[in-house]
C-alpha cells in the first residue's frame, strides 16, 4: 500500500514539465458511414458513391456538412441533441442521403 | 506430273492438320457472356429469383450469375495436355481480381454463380471470360477475352453508425 503511494508521489515529483493532457471538449463520434461497398466520390466522376456526412443540431436546426474520411466532429454543445445521415449519389448522378441515425443523448 | 500433284496434296493437307493444331482455343466464345444480378431480401436468407438489375432491387446485390456458350475448335484435354482446350477463366477486370479458373470452370461449364464474401460491388462492373488451352506443344494459349459490363447501382444509402453518446475529444 504504502509503496504505490510512494511511486505515486515520486513519479509526480519527477515529471513537472509534462503538460496537462485531460482537457477534452464534448464531440460526436461514428463508427462508420454505413454504407461500406459504396466508394467515396471523385471529383470527376460523383456516381454510385458516397460524398460528405450531414451533422444536424435537432435542437437548433443547424446544420453541417463533414468529410465523407471524417468520424467525429466537434465541439458541440452538451445542452443540445444532434443526428448524422449520409450523402452522395445514385448510379444517375442525381443526390441522395440516408435516414438521419440519431446520436444517443450522453449519459 | 501425276505424283508431283499428289506430293503437293500431301505437303498441303499436312500443313492444314499443323496449322489447326496449332490455333489453339478459339478466338472468342460464340456468344459474349452474359450476366444476371441477383438480389436477395435482407430478411431471407433464401435465395430469390433471379432479377435483372433494371428491376426492383429486393435488398443489396448478392451475387452474379453468369452464363455463356461455347462452340470450341479443340477437344476438351484429357491425357495429355496438347491441342486442346481445358477450360475458361473468369476475371472481374474492374479491379484485376480472378474470380475463377480452370480448375472451377472446366471444358463443359456454361456457367457460374459469384457470390462476393462482402457482397457485389457497386458501379460498372466488367468481367472477362476467356477460354485457357493447349497448343500442339503444350504451352499454353488463352483466347481473347469475351467481355460483360454488369451495373449495380447505388439506389439508397444507409445511416451511419453512430457511437453512444456526446464522447470527448482532447484538445490538441
Amino acid at each position: 500500500m504504502g509503496g504505490c503511494g510512494s511511486k505515486a508521489t515520486q513519479s509526480s515529483s519527477v515529471a513537472p514539465n509534462i503538460p496537462p493532457t485531460s482537457a477534452t471538449v464534448p464531440a460526436l463520434a461514428w463508427k462508420n458511414n454505413g454504407n461500406p461497398l459504396v466508394p467515396f466520390c471523385s471529383s470527376t466522376n460523383p456516381i454510385n458513391c458516397v460524398s460528405s456526412f450531414t451533422i444536424r443540431d435537432v435542437t437548433t436546426g443547424a446544420t453541417v456538412t463533414v468529410a465523407i474520411t471524417a468520424s467525429s466532429y466537434g465541439p458541440v454543445s452538451p445542452g443540445d441533441s444532434y443526428e448524422i445521415r449520409v450523402d452522395g449519389f445514385d448510379g444517375d448522378g442525381n443526390p441522395i442521403s440516408s435516414p438521419y441515425a440519431a446520436f444517443p443523448a450522453a449519459p | 506430273m501425276r505424283k508431283c500433284l499428289c506430293f503437293a496434296l500431301s505437303v498441303l493437307c499436312l500443313a492444314l492438320v499443323h496449322a489447326r493444331a496449332k490455333a489453339g482455343p478459339k478466338a472468342t466464345p460464340d456468344r459474349p457472356i452474359s450476366a444476371v444480378l441477383v438480389h436477395k431480401i435482407a430478411t431471407d436468407a433464401a435465395r430469390q429469383t433471379a432479377q435483372t438489375s433494371d428491376q426492383t432491387p429486393q435488398g443489396p446485390a448478392t451475387e452474379i450469375d453468369f452464363t455463356w456458350s461455347y462452340a470450341p475448335n479443340l477437344p476438351a484435354c484429357a491425357a495429355t495436355q496438347k491441342s486442346c482446350y481445358d477450360g475458361f477463366t473468369l476475371t472481374y477486370a474492374t479491379a484485376n481480381i480472378v474470380i475463377a479458373t480452370q480448375s472451377t470452370l472446366d471444358p463443359a461449364a456454361r456457367s457460374y454463380n459469384w457470390v462476393p464474401k462482402n457482397g457485389v460491388p457497386y458501379g460498372s462492373l466488367n468481367f472477362q471470360l476467356v477460354a485457357n488451352g493447349y497448343d500442339e506443344f503444350g504451352s499454353p494459349v488463352a483466347s481473347s477475352p469475351a467481355e460483360t459490363i454488369v451495373r449495380n447501382d447505388v439506389t439508397s444509402l444507409a445511416a451511419p453508425t453512430v457511437l453512444p453518446g456526446l464522447s470527448g475529444v482532447p484538445i490538441p
